[in-house]
């Protein structure tokens, strides 16, 4: 029986892997995460989400499209970066990486299982 | 002979775009090795309505990096947008959430400035608990918060102050911040016993032993009057000279691309209510660039919402690729580092722009 777990665990990992053909390594909050594109997306997510809608990151991504969260004039003031609020009010944390050599920011929002996706790539 | 010269005037700003002849000659700050932009990040500025505190940063690094300085020894954008609020002002009622770029280069200048280096060092001391990984935008929002609720004629003022950042809080809406966040931060500050002073107080506070330098860059000139060509113009000028020029406009026009200013006569300020249409989510960037494309003139917009930020309504991103290599024109995102920028024509930014502030 734990042969057979042991076995569907690699098999579904490898699955995962076998669908981030391309991978960048960002460091989110002082932690690497090494992240796939999304081509979709044009972004950056978690190596689980690489399986259709299997992860929180996706599933914000994918309500975000849909373009039912709307964010006003008042919650945008003073040039607000969009993406974040429509993160955060669908459920995810926005989380600070740093871009080496220039340290340049970009904010990645987290969904509730950890994942992650740019979060300019939500609109 | 006035009435005349009011008719040319008026029929002059009615033209279309192409009569006027531009002066559209490439410029491109982002591509010399030796380009102060080489050694300046592309900022997030995340929840904090700090966009103008930005751009200000943007010209002012860009000015000291020019004559000198070294990398990250600049302005922190949301220290700029802190000192213009708090410090040179005492009857503005307003939050961070507003603000423009001259004002925050004018009060940096009159009050002096702790470097880029210094202010995340002292900030970082009040990220504790849950405001561990708490960004420089949410702390100072969550501060704003605390500060612009501080009473001390209050019988708790700690107590005071934190149930009403969190009053605030909920009633603001503010996704990007939690109680808990400001409830640590303001615990901590209680422990620096910095918790029961005004805003002003706490900036000094916050930043002592830190070394206010005077800050030697030129007066900037600001404008908000005049057309969509003058202020494309206001831009050439800056670029002209090698400098990079900041820009309000209306973010919708990074998703409309028919989105527009109102259009009233140049004598009116464009920033006025009058020429300001619902949906125009005010914000402020910068300048970098300027190609000629078939006879149209491109600007590069550098933004501070992001490393990997594209525009909805920009075909053309500039970009540094993962191998270290700058591109004008990026193809494919995969393999891109970072964004510096996206391409605008002239006419979709001339009729979104409301203010340019340049050195």
């Amino acid at each position: 029986m734990k042969k057979l777990i042991t076995l569907m665990f690699l098999f579904s990992t490898s699955s995962v892997m076998a669908n981030c053909k391309t991978s960048q390594t960002f460091n989110v909050e002082g932690i690497e995460h090494k992240l796939c594109y999304f081509k979709k997306g044009e972004a950056w997510v978690s190596p689980a989400c690489m399986k259709k809608a299997s992860c929180d990151a996706l599933k914000i991504y994918e309500a975000s499209t849909k373009k039912t969260v709307v964010v006003t004039e008042v919650e945008a003031e003073g040039g607000k970066n969009q993406s974040n609020i429509i993160c955060q009010k669908l459920g995810g944390t926005v989380m600070m990486a740093k871009i080496p050599p220039r340290n340049s920011q970009q904010t990645f929002c987290q969904g509730k299982d950890k994942s992650l996706i740019n979060a300019n790539a939500l609109d | 002979m006035i009435k005349k010269a009011h008719l040319l005037f008026a029929l002059l700003t009615l033209l279309p775009f192409p009569a006027f002849a531009r002066d559209c000659a490439e410029k491109d700050l982002n591509v010399a090795m030796t380009s102060p932009l080489t050694n300046m990040p592309v900022l997030d500025q995340d929840g904090s309505g700090s966009c103008y505190g930005h751009s200000a940063a943007t010209l002012i690094n860009y000015e000291l990096l020019a004559n000198g300085g070294a990398p990250f020894t600049g302005i922190h954008p949301l220290y700029g947008a802190w000192v213009e609020k708090y410090v040179n002002s005492t009857i503005k009622s307003d939050g961070l959430d507003s603000g423009e770029a001259v004002d925050v280069i004018s009060s940096l200048k009159k009050k002096g400035y702790c470097s880029e280096i210094e202010v995340e060092k002292r900030l970082k001391k009040l990220k504790v608990d849950c405001a561990k990984g708490t960004t420089d935008a949410q702390l100072l929002h969550i501060l704003e918060l605390i500060y612009d609720n501080y009473s001390s004629f209050s019988f708790n003022p700690y107590a005071n102050a934190v149930e009403s950042a969190k009053k605030a809080r909920a009633s603001k809406k503010d996704y990007h911040i939690t109680d808990c966040q400001i409830e640590s931060v303001a615990a901590e500050l209680r422990l620096k016993d910095m918790i029961n002073i005004p805003a002003t107080a706490l900036l000094s506070k916050l930043f002592e032993g830190c070394k206010h330098e005077d800050l030697k860059v030129g007066e900037p000139k600001e404008e908000h009057i005049g057309s969509d060509e003058h202020m494309l113009n206001n831009v050439d000028n800056a670029l002209n000279r090698d400098k990079p020029a900041e820009i309000s406009i209306c973010s919708k026009m990074f998703t409309d691309p028919n989105f527009k200013l109102n259009g009233v006569l140049p004598s009116v300020n464009r920033g006025s209510l009058l020429n300001i249409p619902s949906g125009c989510g005010g914000h402020s960037v910068v300048i970098t660039g300027r190609k000629n494309v078939g006879g149209t003139c491109k600007y590069l917009l550098r933004n501070s919402w992001g490393s990997l930020w594209k525009a909805d309504t920009a075909t053309e991103c500039a970009c540094i690729l993962n191998t270290g290599k700058y591109l004008d024109v990026c193809p494919d995102a995969s393999i891109v580092r970072e964004y510096l920028g996206c391409w605008f024509k002239e006419d979709i930014l001339g009729k979104n722009i409301f203010g340019t502030t340049s050195f």
